[in-house]
């Protein structure tokens, strides 16, 4: 159990620590919203998602590409985790 | 999670989400504003113009098919923030008709870009009932774009040309384009002059040799019986008619950006079409090439026509895209290659059709592409 919220944990902070490199940020909320803040623009999620196919070794296919999943840090975590678990 | 505070954004806030829907002739007045805001092409020209032309395309005579539209990104104002210009198209594939789709003038606002709008714009295009889907002309941010949506770049399909005509004037063109306009004419004129004198001196960098051809204005059914020459060795090629082509050249004379539209059949001593090319010639300026085809091994020879004839007619560069058969021959030997200046892309889930997309045996010319159009 311990070890899970330990993995969980360092998921979050390698997102966290993509997400800040891409976007040129000190830091981001999980729950910000990157699209409402105008953080994201299509080619800053298309940088991100190669980013984080490189941090994480997961490929996004064209397939499953859903913008929902890049709204928030939260959401990104959960799309990694579910990429990770394929 | 231990997060410090967020940091301010980079950009302002999009108000809220913006919707995609098809391209109505209502919404042409806004697109004609953002082309004129993108595209810098687009200032050369009158909005009137521009309205007209985008009239044309894309509700005017034109092929359309259930599902295939262009689109419009409109926020929750309505006002048109973003757009995708879409044309679809039919071509000959293995003896059968296909449906396939062109897009092009992928646009959007500042606020629009924030919220995605490029990429869903293209993701919905891509997910259309077209069997393939292509873009002539893109820069580097659509083809990442497409090629993360599924799509690909075609390499053989995106080998630019640059050729010096008259090369003072080809050299100094950078030199003129830094400078202000009162000293831009005398450096062109200086520039044409040199290379004037370096003609009469018969230096062999300034010269063009005639071809061993007859060179002469080809009609449009010529060229449409020539089309269907070369579309034998083709395994895909658009399903063109006389009218569609009429259609064409119609809307390339009117243009008056480019210069004046040249058609040149290229005929051999026996008096056998060859070949033919359609380029813009601009005096003292860029001759950009529309379409330059010939039968197999005959490329050296229409490579020199084009340089012939666009050098008597006054051009100082001659430009263009080469298609897969003439990369290897003059087009790409004896000029400025640029790969990858701008990008073919396709966007094809049959594995089959895409591998012959991708190489000679498909036929796509910039004529296919109507990118310069607007």
């Amino acid at each position: 159990m311990a070890e899970a919220a330990l993995k969980q944990n360092a998921t979050d902070n390698r997102v966290h620590m993509v997400l800040c490199d891409q976007l040129l940020l000190d830091s981001v909320d999980p729950d910000t919203d990157l699209f409402e803040e105008g953080l994201l623009d299509s080619m800053a999620l298309v940088n991100l998602m190669m980013a984080l196919e490189q941090e994480f070794s997961i490929m996004i296919a064209p397939e499953d590409l859903d913008m929902e999943d890049y709204r928030s840090m939260e959401s990104i975590v959960s799309m990694v985790n579910r990429m990770q678990s394929i | 999670m231990n997060l410090a505070k967020t940091a301010q954004p980079l950009r302002p806030s999009p108000s809220s989400s913006f919707k995609i829907r098809a391209f109505t002739p209502g919404d042409i007045e806004s697109v004609v504003q953002m082309s004129i805001e993108h595209f810098p092409q687009c200032r050369l020209v009158s909005p009137g113009y521009l309205y007209e032309t985008i009239d044309d395309l894309y509700f005017k005579d034109t092929f359309s098919f259930d599902g295939i539209d262009s689109l419009v990104a409109v926020d929750p104002n309505g006002t048109v923030s973003g757009f995708l210009g879409v044309t679809p198209k039919k071509f000959r594939y293995q003896g059968e008709t296909i449906l396939a789709s062109m897009c092009n003038h992928l646009m959007a606002s500042e606020e629009a870009r924030s919220a995605l709008v490029p990429m869903r714009l293209l993701q919905q295009f891509l997910s259309g009932p077209q069997k393939f889907s292509y873009a002539d002309g893109s820069v580097e941010s659509t083809r990442l774009l497409w090629k993360r949506l599924g799509g690909e770049p075609s390499f053989s399909n995106s080998v630019y040309y640059k050729v010096p005509l008259r090369p003072m004037s080809f050299g100094t063109r950078p030199l003129q384009q830094r400078f202000p306009n009162s000293l831009r004419k005398p450096i062109k004129k200086i520039s044409y002059g040199a290379d004037y004198l370096f003609g009469v001196a018969r230096l062999p960098f300034s010269r063009r040799k005639q071809p061993d051809v007859r060179l002469s204005p080809i009609g449009i059914d010529q060229i449409f019986e020539g089309l269907n020459r070369i579309w034998r060795s083709k395994e895909i090629y658009p399903e063109t008619s006389t009218s569609d082509l009429d259609k064409i050249f119609r809307l390339l004379k009117n243009d008056p950006r480019n210069g004046t539209l040249h058609h040149i059949g290229i005929w051999n001593n026996r008096d056998i079409l060859t070949g033919w090319f359609i380029y813009y010639a601009s005096a003292g300026g860029v001759c950009e090439v529309i379409q330059a085809v010939s039968l197999p091994g005959k490329e050296t020879e229409l490579f020199e026509s084009i340089c012939w004839h666009a050098y008597n007619e006054g051009g100082t560069e001659l430009s263009g895209r080469a298609i897969p058969s003439q990369i290897g021959t003059p087009f790409t030997t004896k000029a400025f290659s640029m790969p990858g200046r701008m990008w073919t892309l396709f966007h094809c889930k049959d594995d089959g059709l895409a591998r012959v997309l991708h190489s000679d045996k498909a036929f796509l010319t910039r004529m296919e592409g109507d990118l310069w159009l607007i």
